[in-house]
């Protein structure tokens, strides 16, 4: 699971990197439009679900340490 | 090209981003579906556990009450103890449960909202691109009239538009397209908006000076980091004054070179007045450096002089040599501000260390008149070897130092020769002998070594050499040692080298002389005896070519020995290897005025005036040249 959650990080921060190299380039040109509505908030987005995962991940765990109490 | 460029590399690229993030979010979902499943089974079989628990604890009550039912009298501890556990134990329990289902229920709550949020962003995204695609292929469409000034990129645009790799400006100014057929790019420029933007340019001017200065700073300090590659000083030159160009104006050199208009002349000559202007700040900029140098040099120079006046003024070595670097470096100086205001190359002047010693003519003449017999055999060995010679004592009328762990020098004390010897720890020498750095049975000889004069006072516990070679008991390897037929003259490696290199006067062994070389010294009248090398005669300094060791079996270009007259009192004449002698006479290899008057008369009748030495022979060394160990 923490696996997964890790892979996806480094995926989302491949996000952010290509986001970052091309919004120079594309915030001046007729993709700007995109870059506002699609790559910042993704970009910012991407940080939070990546917090919301771990959130999930640790819910999990503390779900199995309460079951397995019982 | 411009900055504001969407190129068909980015687009797959943040595609290729996207779908890696979608795929990573929808593993995770479905990560949590599998790990959640076999928890609820878990917590389904608490809750059957819970309902066990329950049915217990009522069976216990069950027992309890009907004990007292049918005995009022009878305690029911022992039943109400179990239902108390078992009442214990299915409320905590319970408490338990409610827990955890607490706990996978807000799992569920936060994984939907997760699953929500990451499937509309990828959604947006995906037909975001989609739009930007489709933005780009009108625009690539509307932009073909501008295509046909570049005939050989081909079949840039096709009618899906997006099959062609492009790149798209953002000011409509500049586009560069590259044509998927044929690979090749071009640039489309829009002439008449590069020429609207330099009309609305501000006037030309020249960047200030503090701007010119700065950037001239910059670049030097980048040249003297070193590590650049040849030519980078004109790449870094351009990079400079691009920058300059772009803040001034506020366009970019590729820009204004593409752009059109009665403008385009103005702001390229403004570029290159920059250029110009940059290239002679820095010489400028060096001058003055150089400048200051000079001024620092000749500062010490008169600063040293008038010290050197004082009465009881310290002139050491270092001194005088710190002097002549000075002067050195004042010339260089001298000359490379002369190269930087004409631009003629001038050769850098070397240090003049061209002694013996690595010394200066003035260093070299200081130390030998300012200086012991140790203080100087120190020094130069110090120039010379750089490492561990340490005076080790004194011996009966030697000094006695020591290199390292293998090198003996004898310097005798009135500094007239020095010997140099070598432990030698092959083929079953014994050299224990020297382990104390002074051999304590051998009176050093000042005059001639005879060997039976050491045979007489030391009793060496080595053993004899093979051959034609004999250890005198204080010995250096075989390799380096030989002796004449006679026995009166004997040669040691290195040990011409070192007295040369030492500059203090060296008596050198005549060695393995051949049959034909003993002929002619006996036909000159001259008995093989002991020789001296003139390295340091009379206040002059000799160079010459100091290869291996004299008469060595390698047969190496040697150093020179003179020959004494028969009573062994004086020097006569000189030896080169293969018997030849009499260079003293020649006057490219040693001139005479370097011997006693005295030597000059006494051989000039004896031997012929010029030697036919082949070049390789004793040569004299060139300015700067070291001799070699």
């Amino acid at each position: 699971m923490r696996d997964s959650i890790n892979n996806f990080r480094q995926g989302s921060g491949k996000l952010n990197q290509v986001s970052d190299s091309v919004h120079v380039s594309w915030r001046d040109s007729i993709a700007e439009n995109f870059y506002r509505d699609i790559v910042t908030p993704m970009k910012e987005e991407s940080t939070a679900i990546a917090m919301a995962m771990d959130d999930l991940a640790s819910t999990l765990e503390m779900i199995k340490e309460k079951i397995d109490s019982i | 090209m411009s900055d504001s460029i969407v190129s068909a590399s980015e687009i797959r690229a943040f595609k290729a981003a996207i779908q890696s993030y979608s795929t990573g979010s929808e593993n995770i979902l479905r990560q949590f579906d599998l790990q959640i499943r076999p928890i609820m089974r878990r917590f389904e079989e608490k809750l059957d556990m819970l309902e066990e628990i329950r049915n217990e604890k009522y069976r216990a009550l069950s027992r309890c009450q009907d004990r007292q039912k049918y005995d009022d009298d009878v305690s029911c501890s022992s039943q109400e103890w179990e239902f108390a556990k078992a009442s214990d134990r299915y409320h905590n329990c319970l408490k338990l449960v409610r827990e955890a289902n607490a706990a996978i229920q807000q799992f569920k709550s936060k994984s939907e909202a997760y699953r929500a949020t990451t499937t509309d962003l990828i959604s947006r995204a995906k037909s975001g691109l989609e739009r930007v695609e489709d933005m780009i292929s009108k625009y690539s469409s509307q932009t073909d009239a501008t295509t046909t000034a570049i005939p050989e990129a081909g079949p840039i645009l096709s009618s899906s538009g997006m099959e062609s790799a492009i790149h798209i400006s953002g000011g409509d100014r500049i586009a560069s397209v590259i044509s998927r057929s044929t690979g090749k790019s071009a640039v489309v420029i829009d002439p008449e908006a590069m020429a609207r933007k330099l009309d609305n340019l501000p006037p030309v001017s020249d960047p200030d000076s503090q701007t010119m200065r700065t950037a001239a700073l910059g670049i030097i300090a980048l040249l003297a980091g070193g590590g650049l590659a040849v030519g980078s000083k004109e790449m870094i030159l351009q990079q400079k004054t691009d920058e300059i160009f772009e803040q001034q104006y506020g366009i970019s050199r590729t820009e204004m070179l593409l752009a059109s208009g009665h403008k385009r002349n103005e702001y390229v000559n403004a570029y290159n007045n920059i250029h110009k202007g940059l290239r002679k700040e820095i010489i400028e900029v060096q001058k003055e450096e150089v400048s200051a140098k000079i001024q620092e040099c000749k500062t010490f120079l008169k600063n040293e002089e008038l010290r050197t006046q004082q009465k009881n003024a310290t002139i050491t070595l270092s001194s005088i040599e710190l002097v002549h670097q000075k002067e050195v470096e004042l010339a260089n100086l001298e000359n490379r501000l002369a190269t930087l205001t004409d631009g003629k190359k001038r050769p850098v002047i070397p240090d003049g260390n061209t002694n013996i010693g690595g010394l200066s003519e003035k260093g070299m003449a200081f130390m030998m008149s300012n200086m012991t017999t140790k203080e100087r055999f120190i020094t130069v060995s110090n120039i010379m070897y750089s490492s561990d010679v340490r005076y080790s004592g004194e011996y009966k009328n030697a000094y006695v130092f020591k290199k390292g762990e293998e090198d003996i020098f004898f310097v005798a004390r009135d500094g007239s020769y020095v010997d140099h010897f070598v432990r030698d720890t092959s083929e079953g020498f014994d050299t224990n002998i020297l382990s104390a750095g002074v051999e304590p049975n051998v009176e050093y000889q000042t005059s001639p070594f005879k060997e039976s004069e050491i045979e007489k006072n030391y009793k060496p516990n080595v053993s004899l050499a093979q051959g034609s070679y004999k250890a005198d008991g204080i010995r250096l390897t075989r390799k380096h040692y030989s002796i004449s037929s006679d026995g009166s003259a004997r040669t040691w490696g290195n040990e011409v080298s070192l007295g040369l290199e030492a500059g203090l006067g060296l008596e050198t062994k005549l060695t393995d002389l051949s049959v034909e070389g003993e002929a002619s010294l006996a036909k000159a009248g001259i008995k093989a005896g002991y020789v001296t090398a003139p390295c340091f005669m009379n206040g002059k300094i000799q160079q010459f070519e100091s290869g291996g060791s004299v008469g060595s079996n390698a047969g190496l270009a040697a150093g020179i020995g003179i020959f004494k007259s028969k009573d062994g009192t004086r020097e006569i004449g000189v030896k080169f290897p293969g018997g030849k002698i009499a260079a003293i006479f020649d006057k490219h290899q040693m001139p005479l005025d370097v011997f006693p008057e005295t030597l000059r008369n006494d051989i000039k009748d004896k031997l012929p005036e010029k030697l036919d030495l082949p070049d390789s022979y004793a040569r004299a060394m060139r300015p700067g040249e070291r001799p070699k160990i």
